[in-house]
């Protein structure tokens, strides 16, 4: 066994991933290269060191110390709380929801509502009046579907023609998307 | 109880509760400070800055990490920046935190005593940025991920440091031996 190869098992041993039979190659290479016997000595001595001295204990009366200097330390915390929405907006949203809700409901429905009113004698002049109207907007609303649907094709179409350029271009914003974040550092 | 419902009974005013995060985490960010410093006293002030520190910044702990993660970090940060300050001062060996163990003749231990030495100059010889993943992964056996998230590096680079440091190391102590006094 070349002697780089031996390093790289020595690094291998010292991470703790080191195989039963990488062990006794590394062990045989010890035997014969005084070198890498000297080099395993080495780290070993390291790492024995390090590992003797891995936990010290903190000295009596650490908790007190800490305890009695926070004592005064005020510290106004700000705690995570759900975004707050405030009472107008979420009035304005509420709004528009529920007037979203019953105009998809009247456009699904158009026709039995407008029958039920011309049903009824107390409303029937007035759904009678109301027919154009409806009419006039189920035409827009119609127009506004076939619009969007075209739209939806025509953007899927492009973008399967660009997405030979498309992929490779978000693949690059990604990457340094992920760069930014591995070099933010938190602040503490 | 977790650290973080103890952490949010603190957030929520209970300071006294802060002592068991103490008692749990004294130890280890003083082991980390000790091996950096070797100074027990120096490491003792410093690990009490690191609480205080902790305590003040509660609110900012994210519990995607674990606690032991955060307060590594902070205590990392905290010796970097009071070495910085210091100027790194050199350590004399009557200042090492070594006791004499009873095990061994005297001959022996004085051996013994040498060598860790030697190895605890080459450890204070090596740049931070190398000494912390080094004291994390072999003293605190952290994973290279774990390391990652406490110094905030990616992976990669946590890898090549602790690569690098060990050959530092091994270099440093080679050198050494040549004027030493320890065999193989």
């Amino acid at each position: 066994m070349e002697c780089n190869h031996a390093d790289k098992l020595i690094m291998k041993y010292m991470d703790g991933i080191l195989s039963m039979e990488e062990a006794q190659k590394l062990n045989l290479h010890i035997t014969q290269c005084e070198s890498c016997k000297e080099s395993f000595f080495m780290y070993q001595m390291v790492m024995d060191e390090l590992r003797d001295e891995a936990v010290s204990e903190a000295p009596d009366g650490f908790e007190a110390a800490v305890m009695a200097k926070i004592k005064d330390i005020e510290v106004d915390y700000k705690l995570k709380e759900p975004m707050p929405i405030d009472n107008l907006t979420a009035m304005l949203w509420g709004t528009f929801s529920l007037l979203f809700g019953i105009g998809v409901l009247l456009y699904i429905y158009n026709q039995p509502v407008l029958e039920f009113l011309l049903g009824n004698p107390y409303t029937k002049d007035w759904a009678q009046a109301m027919i154009p109207t409806v009419d006039v907007l189920s035409v827009y609303v119609s127009d506004i579907k076939s619009k969007l649907q075209e739209l939806v094709s025509n953007g899927s179409q492009l973008f399967t023609s660009l997405k030979m350029i498309a992929i490779p271009v978000l693949a690059v914003l990604a990457s340094i998307k992920y760069y930014i974040y591995r070099k933010q550092k938190v602040e503490i | 109880m977790e650290d973080y419902e103890i952490i949010q009974c603190c957030l929520q005013g209970k300071k006294e509760m802060f002592e068991e995060l103490v008692s749990r985490y004294k130890n280890l960010v003083y082991s980390i400070i000790l091996r950096m410093t070797n100074d027990p006293e120096e490491a003792n002030d410093l690990a009490q800055e690191v609480f205080i520190k902790v305590y003040r910044n509660l609110d900012k702990y994210e519990p995607t990490y674990k606690f032991s993660t955060w307060i590594m970090r902070i205590t990392t940060n905290l010796v970097i920046d009071s070495r910085r300050k210091q100027k790194q001062s050199t350590i004399s060996v009557e200042e090492m935190p070594y006791e004499p163990s009873s095990e061994g003749g005297p001959e022996e231990e004085y051996l013994r005593q040498e060598k860790s030495n030697e190895v605890i100059d080459a450890l204070n010889a090596l740049p931070e940025m190398y000494r912390i993943p080094i004291i994390l992964f072999h003293q605190q056996g952290l994973s290279y991920q774990e390391i990652s998230d406490v110094i905030n590096e990616p992976l990669s680079k946590v890898k090549n440091r602790i690569f690098r440091a060990r050959k530092m190391l091994k270099e440093y102590l080679l050198k050494s031996k040549e004027g030493g006094i320890y065999g193989m």
